[in-house]
């Protein structure tokens, strides 16, 4: 166990160093001069190239992409912003927290509201309920969080005046940014979990569950979830990484002051460390879920958990 | 038919509607089983067996399966007019199953112990803690160590699996078990092991049972009765001697002529002829006419309802042997 984390882990190693390299080959792609972005244009132009040449930026292309890896790979060194001249690594702490809260939250509902939705429609198969949460759902996963977010504050923000449009400053503020990440991933979950609760409920293990006496409110919630949760697990954690994306955009459009309003701000402001900080701590962690996602299905499953535990279980499973 | 008997159905008529079409699995069966007794199903693949079984435990999936009509009665009460709370009480307690499959039929994410602790917590009025005693005693019973209990169905082999399934399905003393063809799956070397298992404990436990076959040599073994089921009908049905040794239906016989025999001298085996209908289309009239060589041209023409030899006997045939 301990040796697959470590292993995983290590991996994630190359991973991100593609992701650093790939960010790095985009900014300098990218037109624009940072120097101006930084200082304001009507800085001379001796100052800019002096600060360039502090900066690093007339170096070699690779030159420049091996130092910043290795700064942030030995060192966890992020550098400075250009626009702030404070510490990556603080911009984004005070940022981080914000961006989680309101993923963990729209995560939650999703699940809350996605997976009972979904055995529902399953254990009705076909019926009146079934095709209509279906519908809906189908509607759900066709439409942008953006676009979500957008109607959102209108319809409930600038029309009903019921929520607040834009910031964080208490509960009732997550309520709408939330609720419009959540939309998609609840379509999503519901969709995933009817089609492996249908799937599971056709196999002969709940037949014998049945045989034996069980209640059939237990045969779903004891006998098919459990198995149908292998699937759904999957499924959380792939919403999980489309819903971070989803968060970047919904936090622009609420003026959320997370990680995704600092990513796009950093973008306009050509703050290069900034860019590449805020991706490869987004990227860090989307890994870290889906290892967290492997991690759960040996919870759930014991067949992968024996795998884990090595080779030990092979042996007497043949008696 | 008497009160007493352990199971009496009649007149059962089940189809599956799917999207091709009408299969029309069960067309009419009746069928007796007094308690301690056990009788045996046989029939090909595809002729209506396990359909019955689990109508009887009225498990079939719903849809696509419909039970048009007709009767099951267990010690005089008819299942297919009981609520879910009292089929309930009957699943697993006083009927249980043993299914075909046992890679298949145990849960992959329960402990073979969970598994079989639960119907008993079920039924027999059991703390949790008392329920697992008891589970580790039916798993010793069927010859698996007490230590296994907490191993899980991928560390068990088929065999192993099967005896646990049969471990569920005992465990609660049922007065009817239906062994839907419980070694077909397995390797033949164990198959005689776990049948006698079955045979040995149903005899223990004072257990009637249908067993469900395709070989006609496990049921001359084990079984007091026999009935032979084709497309959904039973078309023989008597003591085993009497479908044994004075086999009426040309059916029945060309079961046993398509049987490879160590005794007699003539080593080629006579399968029959042409293939089991399509349940989804079934000819006219006898379903085993286009097959049989014995059919006249009355075969083809009308239903042939069963006839009463005596002594129990009964065959649906209008021309049988003799
Ligand atoms: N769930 C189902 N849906 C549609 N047809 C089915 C289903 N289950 C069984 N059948 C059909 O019903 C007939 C009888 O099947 P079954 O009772 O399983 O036969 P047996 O156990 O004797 O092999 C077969 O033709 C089979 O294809
Ligand atoms: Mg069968």
């Amino acid at each position: 166990m301990i040796r697959y984390v470590t292993k995983r882990l290590l991996w994630m190693v190359p991973v991100l160093l593609g992701v650093t390299l790939i960010v790095f080959t985009l900014i300098h792609i990218a037109p624009g001069d940072p120097a101006e972005a930084a200082l304001g244009f009507e800085t001379s132009d001796e100052i800019k190239a002096e600060w360039r040449e502090e900066q690093g930026l007339n170096d070699p292309f690779l030159i420049q992409f091996g130092r910043y890896a290795y700064r942030v790979f030995t060192q966890l060194d992020f550098g400075t912003s250009y626009s702030t001249r404070r510490p990556i690594i603080d911009e984004i702490k005070a940022r981080f927290p914000t961006t989680v809260k309101v993923c963990l939250v729209a995560v939650t509902l999703t699940n809350l509201i996605g997976v009972p939705i979904g055995i529902i429609s399953a254990v009705k198969q076909y019926s009146f309920t079934d095709n209509l949460l279906m519908v809906l759902a189908l509607i759900g996963v066709s439409m942008p969080s953006f676009w979500v977010g957008l109607m959102f504050s209108i319809i409930f923000a600038l029309h009903l005046r019921w929520l607040p449009a834009s910031g964080l400053y208490g509960p009732k503020y997550y309520i709408l940014p939330s609720t419009a990440l959540a939309l998609v991933g609840i379509a999503m979950s519901a969709r995933m979990t009817r089609s492996s609760v249908l799937d599971v409920i056709r196999q002969d293990y709940i037949t014998t569950a049945r045989a034996k006496g069980v209640a059939e409110y237990k045969v779903i919630m004891k006998h098919a979830l459990r198995n149908a949760l292998i699937p759904i697990i999957t499924q959380i954690g792939l919403s999980l990484s489309i819903l971070i994306g989803g968060a970047m955009v919904t936090e622009v459009v609420f003026a959320i002051p997370g990680m995704g309003t600092y990513l796009v701000q950093s973008i306009r402001a050509l703050d290069y460390p900034a860019i590449l900080g805020t991706s490869i701590v987004i990227a860090f962690f989307s890994s870290a879920i889906l290892l967290l996602v492997d991690l759960l299905y040996a919870l759930v499953d014991p067949r992968i958990r024996s795998q884990f535990k090595g080779k030990k279980h092979l042996r007497g499973s043949k008696a | 038919m008497s009160e007493e008997k352990t199971l009496s159905i009649s007149d059962l008529v089940v189809e599956y509607h799917t999207d091709h079409g009408v299969v029309h699995a069960v067309n009419g069966v009746s069928l007796g089983l007094e308690a301690r007794e056990t009788l045996g199903l046989v029939g090909e693949t595809g002729a209506g067996k396990t359909t019955i079984a689990m109508s009887i435990l009225k498990i079939l999936p719903t849809p696509p399966a419909k039970i048009v009509s007709g009767e099951v009665k267990f010690e005089g009460q008819d299942i297919m007019k009981m609520d879910s709370h009292d089929l309930r009480k009957v699943r697993g307690n006083k009927i249980s199953m043993i299914f075909q499959d046992p890679m298949t039929a145990l849960n992959p994410v329960f402990t073979i112990g969970e598994q079989i602790a639960e119907g008993i917590h079920l039924h027999q009025n059991l703390k949790k803690g008392d329920a697992e005693i008891k589970a580790m005693e039916m798993l010793e019973m069927v010859g698996i160590r007490r230590e296994r209990f907490t191993d899980y169905p991928h560390q068990f082999s088929g065999g192993m699996k099967q005896r646990a399934i049969i471990a569920i399905a005992l465990a609660c003393n049922p007065k009817l078990l239906l062994a839907d063809e419980p070694t077909t799956a397995l390797d033949v070397t164990i198959q005689a092991q776990v049948l006698d298992l079955i045979g040995e404990l149903k005899e223990r436990l004072n257990t009637a049972m249908i067993l469900i076959t395709h070989d006609l040599g496990v049921v001359a073994k084990s079984c007091d009765k026999v009935a032979i089921i084709y497309a959904g009908q039973i078309f023989e049905y008597g003591t085993k001697f009497q479908v044994y040794a004075e086999t009426r239906h040309p059916y029945t016989q060309g079961l046993f002529d398509s049987l490879p025999s160590i005794n007699k001298e003539v080593p080629r085996l006579k399968p029959i002829p042409g293939l089991m209908p399509n349940p989804m289309d079934l000819p006219a009239g006898c379903p085993f006419h286009p097959r049989c060589p014995r059919a006249m041209a009355e075969c083809s023409e009308r239903a042939i309802n069963p006839t009463d030899l005596g002594d129990g006997h009964w065959v649906r045939c209008i021309n049988p042997i003799n």
